[in-house]
């Protein structure tokens, strides 16, 4: 809406203007009605006392007059009281002519038995007439006439009218005849006494000024007897002037009204809504840039009014400005920040790139790596390489602090311990070689805890140092259990610090579990740490999955507890297991006597499995075995026997290249009760799908293959 | 496999070792030379390692020749693997574990 507060200002200007021109206009029409008004009365009354002076010159002679003018129509109305009724002017004239006619002129002057009184009556009367006549002359629906009252009968009667016409027997114009009457209704209002000599009257719904007759000195007789001059009028002559009073304001008022309304409207335009567009200009433009992401410009309302428009105008000026900078600053330091984070971004690559895979499997033995950083960089590493062919190194470890110093720092860490053990140092004067340099030049205070380890692969002995690092977990075959380690100091803490190393036998299937401080001091919303119970019971559910699957499966359960909450620290994990020997033996032609072998081998290789373990699996091997050899007696007749150990299971493959069998589909055996006629053909299979948690059979290539797995 | 027969009131036979499918054949072949005159045969399994279904054929013969002859056959001590095999194949069923 372009110029609301304009149509405001103009619509109470208008309004102004409106309601002080109609209370003028009525104001001053209301009292020139009324001026008019009483100066039209003052007129009349002045006629009245104009006749009332002619009454009274040449001694009262026509008040004489008039009261016997009275005697005569009274006198003769008194025989005539009855109400009259006319249907047309002519019956009216024509019957009061014959009631009254010494009122009327009989024709020819002289009239029969007219005698000198009545000369001098007609002549009086003439003359009273045209007297009344002088005096309302020209005054416009004026008739004055004289009349009496009946109060019996409650009317007026007329005696003499202003137009009375002593004419021959034409009937005149209309008149008020003598003798006729006005009937005074109950609401005409009239009254006879009065404190004021002229007096208002409304009679039939006509407007009356009367005046009563004095009546003549020397006359008695008059009592109850009210003799009035009647000035009939209309309000035309005051209405007309009204109206043309009216006229001539509103012919000078509309004019006035309407001009200064327009100066209103120039005026309030100019020195406000011009501004104020302007100003709304301003802004809406600025406004939108803003919105639409343009080009900001500053605008320049150019107000100049000296008033708060103007200051304000300014003030948003200055806004704008400020804006402008402001939005400068954020872009530039949004493109700084894009810089920063696109090295960085570049710098994590580098940093992850430098340390070995995430999964390593080789014969001997499989590593599995996890590695999560809070920021971009982060100050945690792992690390493993082979020193010789039997011994493997490996680091965890966790930098002070996080970021790039503690990147930084975490790379120069890792080569000096990786330099100091390729050097065959013995590892604690190798981790008091690393201690020693990162002490130099490390003002910014930082440290790394550590854990290192080389991992006979051969014997399972396990060397190692731990300096203020989380102990590891080992996971056994039966139980979980954490390395007992003494505490070095954290490297690059203090210089000259004696480090020393530990020895911990392990079995060949143990599991090492290594992990830094992220993992179970991660915390959920209400603060509380993840913990190293939840991490041990997760292992241990997991226990006989492979370890990539333990890794997953902690990070889900980290994942649950923190409910998603971002990690304040970097978390790593790492898992390292030797891998047991595959035993494979090939036979051609076997006699039973490999079945000795085949169980031989099988307690010597695994001769840390528990011995009822050992005793099921010599029964299945047996039970094949025997099977195999007793039902294939062909010439080339050959055996394969797998075995190894693999997540906490021991698994065995069979093969022969005999005719295609499947003993697994061998029904089950089992007795009920003795009876003499048992027999015990199919025990075997019964044991062997008894004794194993997993059997399968396929036929490939040209060999049966059966597979069996036992849990641990 | 070692095997002990001791005469008494009941013949005892101690097992040393395990009864898998050599060691069955030797077991039937021993107890074919005894003379079986007692009312009670005690199998003592204290030192048996396990037991194959060879080895089962071989109570079972013992059994069924006893039971003929009005004799009665015990296992006593078997370890967990034994005890599972006998459950397995129901053999708890026909000879008495003690």
């Amino acid at each position: 809406m372009k110029f609301k507060i304009g149509l405001k200002i103009i619509l109470l200007g208008a309004a102004l203007t409106l309601i002080t021109t109609s209370i003028t206009l009525t104001v001053s029409y209301h009292n020139y009605g009324i001026r008019a008004e009483n100066s039209y009365i003052q007129r009349l009354d002045d006629n009245l006392k104009d006749i009332d002076l002619m009454l009274r010159s040449n001694d009262s002679t026509n008040v004489a007059f008039i009261y016997d003018l009275y005697d005569r129509v009274n006198a003769v109305y008194q025989t005539d009281l009855d109400e009259h009724t006319f249907s047309s002017w002519e019956e009216k004239y024509t019957y009061y002519k014959n009631k009254y006619p010494f009122m009327y002129d009989n024709g020819g002057g002289s009239t029969i038995g007219l005698s000198y009184e009545d000369a001098v009556f007609n002549a009086n009367v003439e003359n009273l007439a045209s007297h009344l006549k002088t005096v309302t002359r020209g005054a416009d629906g004026v008739t004055t006439f004289f009349a009496f009252y009946d109060k019996n009968r409650n009317r007026i009667i007329y005696l003499l009218d202003s137009n009375h016409a002593r004419t021959t027997s034409e009937v005149p114009d209309e008149y008020y005849v003598t003798g006729s009457y006005l009937d005074i209704i109950s609401q005409d209002s009239i009254s006879f006494k009065s404190e004021s000599q002229y007096i208002s009257a409304k009679l039939n719904n006509s407007n009356f000024r009367m005046m009563e007759i004095e009546k003549p000195v020397g006359r008695s007789g008059l009592e109850g007897v009210y003799l009035n001059c009647y000035i009939q009028y209309t309000w035309n002559v005051v209405e007309t002037s009204k109206h043309e009073f009216l006229r001539n304001q509103l012919a000078i008022g509309l004019p006035v009204g309407i001009g200064l309304l327009l100066l209103f409207v120039i005026l309030s335009y100019l020195l406000v809504i011009k501004n104020v567009s302007k100003l709304k200009k301003s802004v809406t433009t600025f406004t939108n840039q803003a919105i639409n992401n343009q080009k900001l410009n500053v605008s320049n309302p150019n107000i100049n009014s000296k008033d708060e428009l103007e200051e304000l105008s300014s003030s948003f000026v200055a806004l704008e400005n400020e804006i402008i900078k402001y939005v400068d600053r954020i872009a530039s330091d949004a493109k700084e920040k894009e810089k920063i984070s696109a090295e960085l971004a570049v710098a994590s690559k580098i940093q992850l790139e430098a340390l070995p895979p995430r999964l390593f499997s080789d014969a001997n033995i499989d590593i599995v790596a996890d590695i999560t950083s809070a920021k971009e960089v982060g100050g945690d590493f792992y690390d493993y390489f082979f020193l010789g062919q039997n011994r493997l190194a490996f680091v965890i470890a966790d930098v002070s602090g996080k970021g790039i110093p503690a990147a930084l720092f975490m790379m120069k860490t890792k080569e000096l311990i990786k330099s100091r053990l390729l050097s065959d140092k013995e590892l604690s004067d190798a981790m008091y070689e690393v201690n020693e340099i990162l002490n130099i030049n490390n003002e910014a205070g930082l440290f790394v805890t550590a854990f290192v380890g080389i991992y006979d692969l051969k014997k399972h002995y396990l060397e190692y140092i731990n300096c203020g690092h989380e102990n590891p977990f080992i996971l056994s075959r039966d139980k979980v259990w954490r390395l007992n380690c003494n505490s070095n100091f954290v490297l690059g803490g203090i210089p000259g610090f004696k480090y020393k190393s530990q020895i911990e036998k392990l079995q060949k299937e143990d599991l090492i579990f290594l992990n830094t401080d992220g993992l179970n001091e991660s915390v959920n919303s209400k603060n509380e740490e993840y913990g190293y119970d939840r991490v041990v019971s997760v292992i241990k559910a997991n226990l006989g999955k492979s370890k990539r699957e333990i890794v997953e499966a902690i990070k889900e359960d980290l994942n649950k507890f923190t409910g998603g909450l971002e990690a304040f620290d970097d978390l790593t994990m790492m898992l390292i297991q030797a891998k047991s020997e595959v035993i494979e033996i090939e036979y051609t032609s076997p006699s039973y006597e490999i079945i000795e072998e085949v169980n031989h081998k099988m307690e010597t290789s695994f001769e840390s499995l528990p011995v009822s373990i050992k005793s099921s699996l010599s029964i299945v091997i047996d039970e094949i075995l025997n099977n195999y050899i007793t039902y294939n007696k062909k010439e080339d007749f050959k055996i394969i026997v797998k075995m190894k150990e693999e997540n906490q299971k021991f698994i065995l493959d069979f093969y022969n290249n005999g005719n295609e069998f499947n003993e697994l589909k061998t029904k089950d055996k089992y007795f009920k009760e003795y009876s003499s006629e048992l027999e015990t053909g199919g025990f075997g299979i019964t044991l062997v799908k008894n004794l194993c948690d997993k059997f399968e059979y396929e036929f490939k290539d040209n060999l049966n293959h059966l597979h069996l797995e036992k849990k641990i | 496999m070692e095997i002990l027969i001791n005469h008494g009131d009941n013949l005892e036979i101690i097992l040393k070792g395990r009864l898998d499918t050599v060691t069955s054949a030797e077991l039937q072949a021993a107890l074919d030379k005894e003379q079986i005159n007692e009312k009670l045969v005690v199998l003592d399994f204290k030192e048996l390692e396990y037991i194959s279904s060879a080895g089962l054929r071989v109570l079972l013969s013992l059994k069924k020749k006893l039971s003929s002859e009005g004799r009665e056959l015990e296992v006593h001590n078997l370890n967990d693997v034994v005890k599972e095999v006998f459950k397995v194949t129901g053999f708890g069923n026909i000879i008495t574990v003690k």
